[in-house]
């Protein structure tokens, strides 16, 4: 009788079990290997949808149009400057061109948006602008967004298209915003005059005294969720604008508070004019990161890309980190990777790829504040807001190459916009599905390049991949040497071997042991023990996570009512001489989350001699699956965070195991390489534990002068992720923060 | 109990049915063409052609061979037993705002986008919905148009009150029919003349499609069917109602940019009009100038103007409304075409015409006859002063839209806002220091202004309708408290759509009325999408009127208060009494779209999975261990032949012969299973999907 034959996928478990550090290590060098390659991988945009059709048509856009637009904008900052109050300015002009061009207007008050921090919503909606509470009064001034749609003449209109231009008026308007207003009204007049329109367009002039996406945000909240049942007293204390908001009625009996809608919405354009930063050419840049990294259709920005650089010959940018590209160890990494494209093309011709140190290094630039800026969650501009809507919008930022020169340089530049806008917007126009053909989850590598969720997803798999081998390699392992610590302390009349068994015939050899030896069973349960303390520690941690990841509302709210009380008294607390009040409000809230950790800590059951393994096997398993929902929110969180917590967890070992005499002699592999190993994985444990990476953040986002001073830039951080919805804070607070304390409870173990 | 009549007259009159008919008892097959032209607010110009055929019953003159009335309509007549029907082919939105709602052209002709029908039957009820299908069907091929997928039940209303007509009424709307020429073309040879000779030849096809409104509309009112007996014949009204821009001159000199454009007939259709249809009794055009248009005039009518036109009786002068010269004045020039007769809008009632605010509607007719090719007709205006007007706004301006993202779920939202300008509330008062002010228009005991909604809404948006809310002026008020009736009609899946439908009330200074009702986004099979499914899906326009006010607008000569009765169809069909109704725009759903290269995928996948499934099983069965055993020591012995030999076989995937010829079946055997299997199951989820 032969051998029994070993069964191929245990035995291949089994190996990868027991190099589960080398293949560990191995995933995680090539995960980081491909997140560097990933500029190399990207692929060059196409458009999807054939119906788009970008270019087909020729802009009537022209000179004569241009001209108009510095015409008009000299006339709105002529008007601005002789009216009092700037904005009722501006709503004169734009309803009076609007109305001449007989197309439907109004204005829109929106409420300033509401105080960050002031209530327990965070998932549930876009709370940046405020709302009218019950009895329909607010705080502060309210903006108003002016609005004027175009309808397409032959259409339905039930869809439309949006051109949001923002404008802000300090005393007078800027330049830019000048030419903007006079840029979006000529366009808006060419718009009127046209029959080739499908979709209505609905042009809205964002009142940014705020913020350009406040107004935009409340807007598109009044045309989404409009409130009936709220009656609307906007508080102007000012007469005149009272005055000319409800006795400003129409002749057709509408007044200008008429809210009037065009159907569902499909793109959204937001447009900014900036005179140039030293670049020589005129250029346009495009921003499309949507909150908690939502993007636009790719298609959209093919469209504004296409026609930019091939219709108008004008440059196109996105978001990149400039003084990345000289990094001259990234430029080496760039030498390399060229010399490997030229070496894979002559070995065959068709695996060489061409790719320059200076396009790579561009590219792995814009790919990391491509992932930096979703990784914030922070929308990245006014058209952040249509994504709450499931709209595809991008801001198109249209920089002038010089510093608007002279007229006709302005005509020049504002004819090449102008034409570069109305093709996109006949190229929208021509689309008769919505948005759906090309990629939503994409990540940018250059205007032209993208690297689609396919190709992302794979270094993000490879360093996940790393933790649940890990987990269940130290499972196995505490199963192994418990039941080894036991048989050793059995009589050695015990035949078994349990070394030399595979460890995927562990738990049958275990079970296999107890029934042999009643004895073992206790071995089991002493083992079920070390697992039953490791859920409780984690569980404590991950609930007082969760816990401190909802102290900041409340820590808000209690600093304000206390600041209040003083207030009233007319007496500064003697706290006040060390902190301000963010800095107030960053230390109480540190206090709480560190007295309550030590509140639970000393609750914690007392660790056993081996309780460590089941712990890391636990946190190993925690932080695969936190990292996987996080992916599902915002991959590039995900994917940062997989860099930063991975080899941290899995490096995470108690620190006796380094310089005290090993616990587990019988491994006998205490060389001196293995204590350095764990040396190192320690170093990276105490870099990736909180303290020192908020150190570090200290150093780089808060001004190092005082810690008064971080404090309070941590504070406004906090403020700023909770608003905005970022799925940063829960990442940082519901993952990353129980991972390390777990991390430092192994260490300390 | 005087209010349960009027509720009932309200119902009685919600679909154009025809309270006041004064159809006359042709002898004889009449046709007549008309042309209404009427400059409208935004510069823009109405064109509305009307072809009226009128057929004796048949009862009394028998069954004749037509000479001009269509036989392809008078069969249809004959075989489904139509009462009346109505449909309408419309491209574009009537902008009720700027272009009116109050008078007959506008309420009868300002139409939904896309194709709407309905029809009223005298068949027995359960042959009601075959002979709709019919219908649908006849008409069209009749029209090349796809009306027949109006016969799926699914998205056809049986309005539930009968609204007073003694038959059954159905009603059906296609949002996304285009409509084009091959729509145009069959409508032009329902006409005894075509498009070949007299009002007809102006239709330029470039020209009118290129408008800012196209609605090409088709009545038809058969009394053959009557359960009393045939009263009166058949008539046919079509009608094509256009919007029309007049091209604005190249260059235009600054000060003359606030005047509106300059048209006439050849301007607005590249084509001039060079006589009648020879077959047509009466052939003429109307130039309508609305009263705030005449109001407009009058004040900027100068004093030392004045103007005597020849055609007027010099005694007469005097009466020459307000001084206003509608030739040539300083508001503006007629051109080209002096008009053979003016009449003047007769006030509705007393209260109207002490009314200060109210100035009469001017017509001005011109015979088509009385221009040949020598001279052609080409009537237009040319204006001289920037004139602003308003039209007849009607009681409340409409919108519906959809509230919500996402493709779980949403809500239509209606909402009504008063329109200061409006005529009933001109006529009400309802001014803080005149409160207890005469309700004068209305019916006396009316308490409110009514309005009737009637709203289809296809399966797939399951509405709720425990969620419909009513808020007025920012207060929500129970149903009850404003609803007078209401009919519900839940859906039911791929069956029959929900239909509400419901009359209000609220007070007179109720300024905006909201209604919003909940719905949940269904889910369509995959056969169902329409071509182009991420477009979304059209929900039909709703249907609003105000059972308080009709239309009819009645002329006469001006210096004559008399109401004279002209007994040409033009005017008959502007004295019918019809309700003021107003459709909203239509809406565009988004479902959920599966994408539609997906089921290819599921396939793929799944057959990927089911192969390697029975690949593994195949194995397992077929095993036979001790033939492997055999097979094993086999290759351990040859392994003494040669390690050279196996170490090729094995990178060349040449194996030992002995080995070979027991599998050699094999595989063929699994490859062959598996394709039938995955084939088969392949098969099912195409089917199936």
């Amino acid at each position: 009788m032969a051998e029994p034959r070993r069964r191929l996928l245990p035995h291949l478990a089994s190996l990868l079990l027991k190099y589960s550090y080398i293949i560990s290590m191995v995933c995680y060098a090539a995960g980081l290997v491909t997140v560097l390659l990933l500029p190399a991988l990207a692929k060059s945009t196409y458009i999807s949808e054939n119906a788009l059709m970008p270019g087909s048509a020729n802009p009537v856009f022209g000179a004569r149009e241009a001209a108009d637009a510095i015409r008009m904008a000299d006339e709105v900052q002529s008007l601005v400057l002789k009216h009092a109050d700037g904005y009722i300015a501006v709503q004169e002009w734009a309803v009076k061109h609007m109305s001449a061009l007989s197309a439907d207007c109004y204005l829109q008050p929106f409420s300033p948006p509401e105080k960050p921090l002031s209530s327990m919503r965070f998932y549930s909606s876009p709370q940046h602008t405020g709302r009218l509470s019950q009895n329909g009064t607010m705080e502060g001034i309210p903006g108003v967004n002016i609005v004027g749609i175009v309808r397409a003449p032959q259409a339905e209109g039930n869809e439309a298209v949006v051109l949001v231009t923002p404008f802000r008026v300090e005393g007078m308007l800027s330049t830019g915003d000048r030419l903007a207003l006079g840029f979006g009204m000529a366009l808006f007049e060419l718009w009127g005059n046209s029959n080739w329109l499908a979709k209505d367009v609905i042009w809205v002039l964002a009142d940014s005294r705020y913020s350009a996406y406040t107004a935009v945000a409340a807007w598109l909240q009044e045309y989404h969720e409009p409130r009936f049942d709220l009656p609307k007293d906007w508080g102007f204390s000012d007469p005149s604008t009272q005055a000319w908001l409800y006795a400003g009625e129409k002749l057709d009996g509408e007044t200008l508070l008429d809210f009037k809608r065009a159907g569902t919405i499909a793109a959204g354009l937001v447009l900014y004019l900036t005179s140039g930063d030293g670049g020589v050419a005129d250029c346009i840049k495009v921003s499309a990161e949507g909150p908690n990294g939502q993007m636009p259709n790719l298609d959209l920005i093919n469209v504004v890309n296409s026609l930019a650089v091939w219709r108008q010959g004008l440059h196109m940018r996105v978001d990149t980190f400039a003084d990345m590209q000289e990094s001259a160890s990234l430029n080496y990494l760039g030498q390399f990777l060229e010399k490997i494209g030229q070496l894979a093309g002559k070995v065959r011709a068709d695996w060489g790829f061409v790719l320059t140190a200076s396009m790579y290094v561009e590219g792995l630039a814009t790919l990391f504040a491509s992932v930096k800026n979703q990784a914030l969650g922070l929308p990245t501009g006014a058209h952040g807001a249509f994504r709450n809507y499931q709209i595809d919008a991008v801001s198109l930022e249209m920089m002038a190459g010089g510093d608007f020169g002279t007229v006709n340089e302005q005509i020049d530049l504002l004819t090449k916009f102008g034409r570069l806008i109305e093709g996109v917007m006949r190229s929208v126009n021509n689309l008769l599905e919505k948005f759906h053909q090309s990629f939503f989850l994409y990540l940018l590598s250059a205007p032209n390049k993208f690297i689609s969720v396919g190709v992302y997803m794979i270094p993000l798999g490879l360093l996940l991949l790393t933790l649940p081998l890990g987990a269940a390699a130290l499972c196995s392992q505490s199963v192994k040497t418990a039941v080894a610590s036991d048989s050793l302390n059995q009589t050695e009349s015990d035949s078994t071997d349990v070394f030399s068994a595979t460890p995927g015939k562990l738990s049958t050899e275990v079970v296999k042991a107890g029934e042999r030896e009643p004895d073992n069973l206790v071995t089991a349960k002493t083992s079920v023990g070390s697992w039953q303390r490791a859920v409780v520690v984690v569980s404590v941690v991950q609930l007082w996570a969760s816990l401190t990841a909802n102290f900041p509302p409340f820590v808000s709210q209690l600093v304000d009512s206390i600041m209040m009380n003083f207030s009233a008294s007319s007496k500064a607390p003697a706290v006040m001489k060390f902190f301000t009040i963010p800095g107030l409000k960053m230390f109480m809230w540190a206090t709480m989350a560190i007295v309550s950790l030590l509140t639970m800590v000393s609750f914690l059951p007392t660790p056993g001699k081996g309780d460590w393994i089941a712990v890391k096997a636990l946190l190993l398993g925690v932080a695969t699956i936190g990292l996987g929902v996080m992916s599902q929110i915002d991959f590039a969180v995900s994917l940062v965070g997989a860099l930063v917590l991975v080899p941290m967890s899995l490096c995470a070992c108690p620190l006796t195991n380094i310089w005290g005499k090993s616990a587990d002699e019988h491994k006998g592999s205490k060389s001196i390489q293995f204590r350095l190993f764990l040396l190192l994985g320690t170093m990276v444990n105490i870099i990736g534990s909180p303290p020192v990476l908020l150190a570090s953040a200290m150093y780089f986002i808060g001004d190092s002068s005082s810690w008064q001073a971080s404090l309070s830039k941590f504070w406004e951080w906090t403020e700023l992720l909770w608003c905005w919805g970022s799925a940063l804070y829960p990442y940082i607070l519901v993952v990353h923060l129980p991972c390390s304390i777990l991390c430092i409870y192994i260490l300390l173990s | 109990m005087r209010k349960l009549v009027s509720l009932f007259l309200a119902l009685a009159l919600v679909f154009h049915v025809i309270r006041v008919q004064s159809q006359r008892l042709t002898e004889e097959e009449e046709f007549s063409e008309d042309l209404l032209l009427r400059p409208l607010p935004d510069g823009k110009v109405l064109a509305h052609f009307l072809f009226t055929n009128l057929l004796p019953p048949v009862k009394s003159h028998g069954h004749h061979h037509h000479r001009l009335f269509p036989k392809a309509i008078y069969q249809l007549v004959q075989k489904y037993h139509i009462q009346q029907m109505e449909l309408s082919f419309t491209q574009g939105r009537w902008d009720y705002q700027r272009w009116g709602a109050l008078d007959p052209i506008t309420s009868a002709n300002a139409k939904p986008i896309g194709v709407e029908l309905w029809a009223v039957f005298d068949v027995p009820k359960d042959k009601v919905d075959a002979t709709w299908r019919n219908l649908t069907h006849a008409l069209s091929g009749l029209f090349c148009a796809s009306i027949n997928f109006l016969e799926s039940p699914a998205i056809v209303a049986t309005p539930g009150l009968q609204r007073g007509v003694s038959g059954y009424l159905r009603y059906g709307a296609l949002p996304r029919e285009a409509v084009c020429t091959e729509n145009l073309t069959p409508w032009l040879k329902l006409l005894p003349c075509r498009d070949k000779a007299g009002l007809t030849t102006l239709l330029e096809r470039p020209r009118i499609y290129n408008g800012h409104y196209h609605s090409l509309r088709i009545h038809l009112k058969s009394g053959e069917f009557n359960k009393n007996g045939p009263e009166g014949g058949t008539s046919l009204r079509q009608s094509l109602t256009l919007v029309l821009k007049p091209s604005k001159s190249a260059v235009v000199p600054e000060r003359l940019k606030s005047l509106h454009s300059n048209w006439s007939l050849y301007l607005l259709f590249k084509k001039s009009l060079v006589g009648k249809c020879p077959l047509a009794s009466s052939s003429q055009v109307h130039l309508e100038l609305e009263g705030s248009l005449v109001k407009g005039l009058q004040n900027h009518a100068t004093t030392e103007f004045l103007f005597i036109s020849l055609w007027f009786d010099v005694a007469d002068e005097s009466q020459i409304v307000d001084k206003l010269n509608v030739v040539d004045n300083p508001g503006y020039l007629l051109m080209n075409a002096l008009p053979n007769r003016i009449l003047k809008e007769i006030p509705k009632s007393e209260w109207e015409e002490e009314q200060s605010v109210h100035v009469p509607c001017l017509l001005l007719d011109f015979e088509v006859q009385d221009y040949s090719k020598a001279y052609p007709l080409n009537v237009g205006l040319s204006w001289r002063a920037p004139i602003a007007w308003v039209p007849r706004q009607g009681p409340f301006r409409v919108t519906r839209f959809l509230t919500g993202s996402g493709n779980e779920r949403g809500s239509i939202a209606i909402v009504l806002k008063a329109n200061s300008e409006s005529y009933l509330r001109s006529c009400s008062k309802f001014t803080p220091e005149n409160k207890d002010a005469q309700v004068c228009a209305l019916d006396e005991g009316a308490s409110g202004i009514d309005v009737t909604i009637f709203e289809m809404v296809p399966w797939y948006v399951r509405l709720y309708f425990h969620t419909l809310k009513v808020v007025l002026d920012g207060q929500q008020v129970a149903l009850r408290d404003v609803a007078k009736w209401m009919r519900v009609s839940p859906s039911e899946d791929r069956k029959s759509p929900a239909v509400l439908e419901m009359q209000l009330q609220v007070p007179y200074n109720t300024s905006v009325i909201s209604l919003t009702v909940e719905f949940d986004k269904g889910y369509l099979r995959i056969d169902e999408h329409p071509p182009d499914a991420n477009r979304g899906f059209d929900l039909p326009s709703a249907l609003f009127t105000f059972p308080q006010l009709q239309t009819a607008r009645s002329y006469g000569f001006v210096n004559t208060t008399a109401n004279a009765v002209f007994d040409q169809p033009f005017f008959q069909t502007l004295l019918e009494e019809q309700l003021v109704q107003i459709y909203s725009e239509n809406l565009l759903v988004h479902l959920a779209t599966p994408d539609f290269s997906m089921p290819y995928n599921v396939i793929t996948f799944t057959m990927t999975v089911l192969a390697l499934y029975f690949g593994s099983l195949l194995n397992v069965l077929r095993r036979r261990l001790g033939e492997e055993e055999r097979l094993q020591a086999k290759t351990t012995g040859s392994q003494h032949a040669g390690k050279l030999m196996t170490l090729i076989s094995k990178y060349f995937g040449k194996r030992s012969d002995s080995k070979h010829n027991v599998q050699t079946r094999t595989p063929l055997l699994k490859l062959v299973l598996i394709i039938s299997v995955a084939a088969g199951i392949a098969i099912y989820y195409i089917l199936g999907l």
